[in-house]
């Protein structure tokens, strides 16, 4: 008897618990609740605080709240791919060529085509993209809004403040001969080497340069990543003729030069550097070394914002020219989903963060006061405080952003500036459609993995360059460029 | 056996204990050797969880300079002040969850597979067979990612509630295949005779078959309690609250943060500073207190868990 009633009970909770919970999944009539799926990187403990605030700004404006759906950033790929793939209404939802890929999405029809609702119901968005916006255009249409931030990319210097100093080096110089004086880059780069290498402990990290270092002093774009062949020649006027960068010249010159570095150590300690813990220390010893830094961009008020996270100020100075590519300029982007209901009121929500600072500042930094402080009109953020969401592109303008402190007032002048002079990639606004080749890039890319880092610090001799073209010429390495021939001939034809 | 048959067994024993012959025991030399060599693979088993405890007991310099200690050099308890200190809500939060959610599981969990195991072991049972089947069918092919997150967020709307961590590992093929090994190895005479005394079957299950089958569910229960202890994928697909996570998801997310930190694409580079990524000690003391109370659970297991782990091998 007693047995049964444990049972009776235990299926009487069981049928409850998912009864009650049926009930909490439903939304009700009343004002629009507006799902958005996005991520963060930093601690928002403090984040159902912070919502109700914006709500609040929201619900005054346009009539509707958002539930913000908060993901740590590693998991978010999973997480909205299964969103996307079991047809779960959501209304906005982060993309981007890296992160919930823009053109996978948008062949596969997950999201609403806004061409022609931005100009009316997206006034403030529509009129500050203009000129980039056609980035994001697939087949003529436009399927997300843009996250304003640095569109181009250029290379920097990465040089620890003292140590540079005291080895007399004025990276500004070097930008301006770099950039105006025409004197060439590997030049630049070992007159820095060599001065820093008189006054560096022996065991700082001297970093190598990285192919894309090659690819930005030759003007050459790579169209899917800097891992995977295929690229085209950026200052040829009317030419789109793709070939595979790693056979190029340029790639050559960069090998001859890494083995001159090797050679005369100053590339050294680099297994060091590929050890996170190890590449912590160094970086936030100030003793990591790289005068053309191959990953990273230069951004205006970058350095502030590097020494914020490394607790060390290193000197970042532009070294190549800016170059606006289709990746760049994509790379942070809010779509609408094709399972919302509420497709014009998401636009007016977008339209709403993007056109209200106070809105930007409380989605990224917090309330004033409590998770960020605002003197002289520079913004400095309350550590440990239980909000800082730590990707300020990730969503809006970022030149709604209050400068950090530290940065120069003028910042977001200077990025806008850098964006607007940018020279462009002869493919920009093309869009690869990598079906047809999916196994030959992961395969390539593979290969790139086996040979180029360690070609690029030595660890690899010189005479393995043979064998890594071979093998990715295995890998299919001529079929990625022929179909990217294939596809930016199409493209070209109907520009 | 026959009381004669135990006779003859026990003359043929020697002063020693041993069986007479002699073949089927070991020499010294080899006893010593297996000793060793087990003791060996016994240490190498200890070494990282005691490496994982020492760092977590030592103070950070000392890790940083002379790497992992096997044995504390440096004795501090700054990563436990660490951790109580700087976090100490969700921390609390998440192990209130965690034990929450894997003591009503493996309450559930038993209660169902033991269930259903009985009911597979039950020679009479016209189904049988089929059941069994379908049981087993869904061990080699299940519904995917996808469908399963469509039933549990759409059909269910099970989304964000404590029942989401709980109901979606509630039954385990593979435990109910074991515990029917099992509870086949209980004489069915039983079963007969108390139902000859007018037991029902509930009755039957509940004051027989049930204590007879301890030491299987012991064995499956701690199988099932590691297993909720250590489920983190249900609360990342299904919990939306940011402030809701069970340790493990706690722990995951942590090494995440701390690599994406290092990630050099500049896209995914953070505003985070250098020092808030927790540091190696901090990192490990979390280890430790998430994995501690599994630890000390175990040897209480241990007794039921010699005899578990040959069910199924052997049918009574």
């Amino acid at each position: 008897m007693r047995s049964r009633m444990v049972i009776a009970v235990l299926l009487f909770a069981m049928v409850a618990g998912v009864l009650s919970a049926g009930g909490e999944g439903e939304s009700g009539d009343g004002p629009v609740e507006l799902v958005h799926y996005g991520f963060s990187a930093g601690d928002v403990s403090d984040g159902p605080e912070v919502f109700g605030l914006i709500n609040e700004k929201l619900g005054a404006r346009i009539g509707a709240t958002v539930d913000y759906v908060d993901i740590p950033g590693p998991e978010y790929e999973q997480r909205i791919q299964v969103v996307i793939n079991s047809g779960e209404a959501y209304d906005v939802a982060f993309t981007s060529h890296w992160r919930n890929n823009y053109h996978v999405n948008v062949s596969r029809g997950a999201f609403t085509d806004l061409t022609d609702l931005l100009p009316d119901l997206a006034p403030t968005i529509w009129s500050t993209q203009q000129g980039y916006i056609d980035a994001a255009r697939v087949g003529g249409r436009i399927y997300a809004v843009l996250n304003e931030q640095i569109f181009a990319r250029s290379r920097m210097t990465r040089l620890p403040y003292e140590w540079a100093d005291a080895a007399g080096i004025v990276p500004e110089e070097y930008s301006d001969r770099a950039l105006f004086g025409g004197e060439d880059l590997y030049d630049l780069d070992l007159e820095m080497r060599e001065l820093m290498n008189e006054v560096m402990p022996e065991d700082a990290v001297f970093d190598g340069l990285g192919p894309e270092v090659a690819w930005d002093k030759n003007f050459i774009v790579p169209i899917i990543a800097s891992q995977v062949p295929g690229a085209v020649q950026g200052d040829v006027a009317n030419e789109l003729r793709v070939f595979n960068q790693y056979k190029s010249d340029a790639f050559l010159e960069l090998l001859d030069y890494t083995e001159l570095l090797v050679e005369r150590g100053l590339i050294r300690n680099t297994d060091l550097a590929r050890d996170p813990e190890a590449q912590r220390q160094a970086l936030a010893a100030g003793i990591h070394v790289t005068p053309v830094e191959p990953g990273g961009t230069f951004k205006p008020g970058g350095e502030e914002q590097g020494a914020e996270r490394w607790q060390y100020l290193y000197y970042e100075n532009q070294m190549t020219p800016a170059t606006l590519t289709t990746t760049g300029i994509i790379a942070t982007m809010l779509g609408v989903s094709s399972a919302s209901e509420n497709v014009e009121k998401s636009l007016e929500y977008l339209e709403a963060v993007f056109s209200d600072d106070s809105i930007y500042m409380l989605y990224h930094y917090g309330i004033e006061g409590r998770h960020h402080t605002v003197d002289d009109g520079f913004l400095t953020v309350v550590a440990g405080s239980g909000y800082n969401r730590g990707v300020p592109w990730a969503m809006g303008s970022q030149f709604q952003q209050i400068p950090v402190a530290g940065q120069p007032a003028d910042v977001w002048d200077q990025t806008r500036e850098l964006n607007a002079s940018a020279r462009q990639s002869p493919a920009l606004g093309f869009a690869f459609d990598p079906a047809n080749v999916t196994a030959e890039i992961g395969q390539t890319r593979s290969v790139h993995d086996e040979f180029v880092p360690g070609l690029m610090d030595g660890s690899r001799p010189r005479s393995d360059y043979q064998e890594f073209i071979e093998k990715m010429d295995d890998a299919g390495a001529e079929r990625i460029v022929a179909e990217l021939q294939r596809q930016i001939d199409a493209w070209a034809a109907t520009r | 056996m026959s009381a004669d048959a135990v006779t003859r067994i026990k003359a043929k024993r020697t002063s020693s204990g041993r069986v007479a012959g002699g073949k089927q025991g070991l020499s010294r030399g080899s006893t010593i050797g297996l000793h060793v060599g087990l003791t060996i693979l016994a240490i190498l088993c200890l070494i990282p969880m005691l490496v994982v405890i020492s760092t977590s007991f030592s103070s950070e310099s000392d890790v940083k300079e002379n790497g992992y200690p096997i044995i504390v050099r440096d004795f501090s308890l700054d990563a436990y002040e660490q951790l109580i200190g700087r976090s100490s809500r969700t921390i609390i939060d998440a192990y209130v969850d965690t034990v929450m959610v894997s003591g009503v599981g493996t309450f559930l969990s038993l209660f169902a597979c033991s269930m259903a195991a009985y009911v597979l072991a039950r020679r009479n049972f016209f189904l049988r067979t089929h059941l069994t089947f379908f049981i087993f069918f869904t061990m080699l092919f299940n519904g995917g990612l996808v469908p399963t997150y469509i039933v549990i967020t759409q059909i269910y709307s099970l989304q964000d509630t404590f029942w989401v961590l709980v109901l979606p590992l509630v039954v385990v093929p593979w435990y109910i295949l074991i515990l029917r090994t099992f509870m086949q190895g209980i004489s069915y005479e039983l079963i007969e005779s108390a139902k000859i005394d007018g037991a029902s079957e509930f009755r039957i299950f509940g004051t027989i078959i049930l204590p007879l089958a301890k030491p299987g569910l012991a064995c499956i229960g701690l199988f099932i309690l590691l297993r909720y202890w250590n489920s983190w994928f249900e609360a990342m697909l299904y919990i939306n609250r940011s402030d809701w996570q069970t340790l493990q998801l706690m722990l995951i997310r942590m090494q995440q943060r701390v690599e994406a930190m290092f990630d050099e694409n500049s896209l995914i580079q953070t505003n985070l500073r250098i020092v808030d990524i927790p540091s190696e000690t901090l990192r490990m003391a979390m280890v430790v207190v998430a994995a501690g109370p599994m630890l000390i659970v175990f040897p209480f297991f241990q007794k039921y868990f010699v005899r578990g782990l040959t069910i199924g091998s052997v049918k009574g």
